[in-house]
């Protein structure tokens, strides 16, 4: 009997403990989520090292993080309901939401955000070079370097005598407006730089002045690293073998240039006009958690995750390797979404 | 310095009955670590995987002690991923032989454990990798890599050269090495006659990173370009001309640049450095190794650094050059799971960081990881400038590259050669217990498929060689094919070999003499000119006797004419077969003609070996 007795309890233990694994194993698994409680953020490539922060404080959310233009995409490609797109809010600079809303537009379909959030950091757009090729481009731009002068000067060669005449040609840098969001700022900001504001339309693309400086500039970057590299991560790596200067946010260049060995070979600059890339998160429209996840965005930790990323945000001190100046301009400075659209179709024509 | 063993078997027995249930459970057991028995050479010791998840490392042959050491303070850390810890178990293979084993389709009996990680020297590889398989309809298997250290292409010249030619005030390029590859008078314009004709060293870029990176920059050069090389400027004649023009300087090829190193170091020990050769396209890291008397790399136990009479310097090339940069690729490939994946992330990130990139200096590379300073041995004591290089060249599209060695195929100096064949009676014996083979059939075989890395103008004859031959010019050899172009000649060679069977003795030193005199006496300064040697036995024609002052007098004679100015350089390159041949009396004679010594002791390694010595040509 006690050993029936026994048997009895050991299949009721293993029967117990098969329940318990079920059941555990039923709620637990990945933390990725589709408009489920928690809720799923994603993110902008530039914004990884600020996410992996928020992940940090908040397990319960579902980070991904992506190639600004992987996200639109798949915005653009959804049809009907945008909560089917498998997240809920998306923290990225400005204008992506705008530029996602008019790509389903064109497609008939509806936006995929009713609005975003206030802007939540910033960042300018600078040139990170090389400080002797600073000192040989400064005066050959008549003192200040400018996209317009580089674009300018793009592909010539430095010089004929040592040391310049072992740089090769002036190679300029930025990251991919294919992909990257912070790539096709840059290029945005550069443009503005020809045109000497931020008020130029798609159809001035056409001035053959511009598209000549265009070319020039683009087709002498020696290559277009594949994200989430960039041509900073280049020239850190190897030297001024590989760029002369490039285009980048200061929240990516500041830090790492302070922290690297050629911190006293490197200077950052802010061209004029100073544009900016600024920081929004945007619920996506009809997501049950896209306002809970804003809300969490929008905390003060997420403030300060940004800020430790080298992101400007307004009462927080600089990230270390960082200056408080100069002062930011009171707009991006940046085109309108449809004309950042349309410079990207246009790199990829004359680029390709 | 080491002899170049590309083979090493370690003899296995096999215990039935009693042990087939332990090595059931073992065999499980190992099953979930995802790995299996190495056949693979250059096995690193890392220790036992135990019950931890295996991932496999595949990284160029310069990176082993490196990387070994990383792995085993990896291993150490007992990193777990969901659940499991880590093990990184590393084997080292040839940037391009990793290339063409993956490519081809990897298999573990002949190329080792099946790659998790993949690090060749350059992101190039990954490229030419992903190209190929998109050529056959396949998915790309490398993708992008992380580059987590580099060294840059240089051009190596013993000082006094470089100096000759201007070096450090006037900048030299590859269009100065075409100069000199042309020039009918070599360095005597530069008022150094006694260094004779000017000879460039190259390895061949379908198995060496730098004999890939020299072809890029040698292209730019040719094209005056730095990025956007295409398909139509190889194609111009122009192009072609340059390209030929700057390989008829070469001496040999070979697949690794240590083979040329550890020559170079040899003949600067006889005061012959400048005779040997007067640049080679190498990394940077090369260079140092030399000059810090270390040119492979790897000092063996009880080897003393001991630095070279003559230094050489790194010429950053002033048309630009690339950098290896050590990716990391993790695989997308069918055998490697999500665990492993995320596994080998876990090793990459380690190796970045900043106390583990420290290590890279010590290997005399350039740590990847920025916030490591470039420091010593880095520096302009060891021959090289941190400060360089200050232009690089873009990196060709796939296409591009495949087509670049493509065409390299048929640009190379063209070859004369002597297959030197030992038909001994040993040549008989079983290759292994696991098939019927002889050693003479597998030598067969690798023989026959090797002719075909050889070019239609490449001429190459085939000799015989065991006592009682009974021919009339000698009892010890017989020339079965006479040296011919291969557009003849290749497919009576293969029939001859292929009918080939083993008669008796090993008249090794009497052969190999007479043979390279009769490679000497027809020498062609327009080719490369070698003697190919296959033996598996020590010397044994029926008098012991006199076996010292007979290797004594091969030696002198190979050495006698190797040297000088006005030598006739013949390369004997020998395969030591088996394991009773004769490695060390093999590699002193090829040591003295400035050739390289083959390990094939492991009779399966046959085909891997006659590959690696065809590289030469």
């Amino acid at each position: 009997m006690k050993r029936l007795l026994a048997v009895v309890g050991a299949v009721a233990m293993i029967i117990g403990a098969l329940y318990l694994r079920d059941s555990r194993s039923n709620s637990g698994g990945s933390n990725e989520s589709t408009g489920s409680a928690r809720g799923t953020l994603v993110c902008a490539t530039e914004l990884q090292a600020a996410c992996a922060t928020i992940g940090q404080h908040h397990p319960e959310l579902a980070i991904r993080v992506e190639e600004a233009q992987t996200t639109l995409t798949s915005l653009a490609k959804a049809s009907g309901d945008p909560g089917s797109v498998g997240f809920d809010a998306w923290l990225v600079p400005q204008p992506w939401p705008e530029m996602a809303n008019d790509q389903r537009q064109q497609s008939g379909a509806g936006a995929a955000f009713d609005a975003t959030s206030g802007v939540l950091a910033r960042s300018p757009l600078v040139i990170a070079i090389w400080n002797d090729r600073r000192d040989t481009l400064g005066p050959l731009c008549g003192g200040t370097i400018t996209w317009k002068c580089v674009g300018e000067t793009a592909g010539s060669a430095w010089g004929p005598n040592p040391p310049q005449s072992s740089w090769g040609a002036v190679k300029p840098g930025h990251p991919t407006p294919e992909h990257t969001a912070a790539g096709l700022l840059v290029l945005g900001e550069a443009s503005a730089s020809w045109f000497g504001d931020a008020n130029y339309a798609s159809n001035d693309f056409a001035n053959p002045g511009f598209r000549s400086w265009f070319t020039r500039l683009e087709r002498s970057i020696p290559n277009f690293p594949v994200p989430p590299r960039t041509p900073l991560d280049d020239m850190l790596f190897t030297g001024p073998a590989s760029f002369d200067l490039t285009g980048s946010t200061e929240a990516a260049a500041g830090p790492a240039i302070s922290a690297s060995r050629d911190s006293g070979r490197l200077t950052i600059l802010y061209p004029s006009p100073l544009t900016t890339a600024d920081v929004v998160v945007a619920p996506v429209a009809g997501s049950d958690a896209g306002d809970r996840v804003k809300n969490l965005i929008e905390s003060n930790e997420t403030a300060d995750a940004l800020a430790g990323a080298g992101w400007r945000v307004d009462g927080k001190p600089a990230a270390s390797g960082l200056p408080d100046r100069p002062p930011l301009p009171p707009e991006s400075n940046l085109p309108r979404a449809g004309v950042l659209q349309a410079l990207r179709s246009l790199w990829i024509e004359v680029v390709r | 310095m080491s002899l170049r063993f590309t083979g090493h078997s370690s003899d296995r027995r096999r215990r039935p009955t009693a042990a087939l249930a332990i090595a059931v459970v073992l065999a499980t057991m190992l099953a979930a670590c995802s790995t299996k028995p190495s056949s693979s050479d250059n096995a690193a010791d890392v220790g036992s995987p135990g019950n931890c998840l295996v991932v496999n490392l595949s990284m160029s042959t310069e990176k082993i002690d490196l990387l070994t050491s990383l792995a085993q303070a990896f291993n150490k850390t007992k990193t777990q991923v969901n659940g499991s810890c880590v093990f990184i178990n590393p084997k080292a293979k040839a940037s391009g032989a990793s290339t063409q084993a993956l490519s081809a389709g990897w298999n573990e009996d002949a190329d080792g454990p099946s790659p998790v990680i993949w690090t060749p020297a350059s992101s190039a590889w990954g490229a030419v990798l992903d190209q190929r398989r998109a050529d056959q309809g396949q998915p790309a298997m490398a993708n992008q890599g992380v580059p987590f250290m580099n060294t840059p292409l240089v051009i190596a010249m013993p000082q006094p050269m470089a100096e000759a030619l201007g070096w450090p005030a006037k900048p030299l390029g590859w269009s100065d090495i075409l100069d000199l590859a042309k020039s009918q008078t070599g360095w005597a314009q530069y008022g150094h006659p006694e260094w004779g004709p000017f000879r460039l060293g190259k390895t061949n870029p379908n198995f060496s990173t730098s004999g890939l990176s020299a072809l890029i920059a040698q292209n730019y050069a040719a094209t005056g370009k730095t990025r956007d090389l295409t398909l139509e400027d190889l194609a111009k004649p122009e192009t072609n001309a340059f390209d030929t023009a700057v390989e008829s300087a070469v001496n040999h090829y070979g697949d690794t640049t240590l083979t040329y190193l550890n020559n170079w170091y040899r003949a600067d020990q006889e005061g012959t450095a400048l005779q040997y050769t007067s640049a080679l396209a190498v990394e940077e890291k090369s260079v140092i190794d030399y000059n810090t008397g270390n040119p492979d790399g790897k000092l063996d136990p009880g080897e003393e650094p001991r630095p070279p009479r003559t230094k050489l310097v790194a010429i950053y090339p002033k048309e630009g050059t690339v950098f290896s940069d050590n990716p990391l690729f993790i695989l997308d490939a069918p055998w490697v799971s999500a665990d492993q994946k995320a596994g080998a992330q876990a090793f990459i990130d380690f190796v970045q960081q900043p106390d583990n990139q420290e290590r890279v200096l010590q290997y005399n590379f350039r740590p990847g990881n920025p916030q490591v300073a470039i420091g010593a041995p880095i520096t302009a004591d060891n021959g090289v400038d941190p400060g360089q290089p200050q232009t690089l060249l873009q990196t060709p599209k796939p296409a591009v590259l495949v087509d670049l060695l493509n065409r390299w195929s048929q640009q190379r100096k063209a070859a004369r050669v002597l297959l030197v064949m030992d038909i001994s009676g040993s040549m008989k014996d079983r290759a292994s217990g696991d098939g019927p083979e002889t050693k003479l059939d597998l030598a067969k075989k690798a023989a026959i498929d090797s002719l075909g890395q050889f070019k239609p103008d490449d001429e190459v004859g085939l000799r015989v060689f065991s006592t009682d031959l009974g021919t009339a010019n000698s009892g010890y050899w017989l020339d079965l094919v006479p040296i011919a172009p291969m557009a003849q000649n290749a497919s009576t060679l293969a029939t001859q070999i292929d009918g080939l069977s083993p008669t008796r003795g090993t008249p090794l030193y009497d052969v190999t003499g007479r043979s390279f005199d009769a490679m000497v006496a027809g020498y062609d300064q327009t080719r490369i000119n070698a003697v190919v040697l296959l033996t598996d036995g020590q010397n044994d024609d029926g008098t012991p006797s006199d076996d010292n002052q007979q290797l004594t007098a091969v030696l002198d004679d190979l050495h006698r004419q190797s040297q000088g100015e006005n030598g006739r350089p013949v390369r004997l390159f020998t395969i030591g077969y088996g394991k009773d041949a004769d490695l060390a009396v093999l590699k002193q004679m090829a040591e003295a003609t400035n050739g390289a010594a083959y390990d094939a002791s492991d009779p399966k390694s046959i085909t891997k070996v006659f590959t690696a010595v065809v590289s030469n040509f």
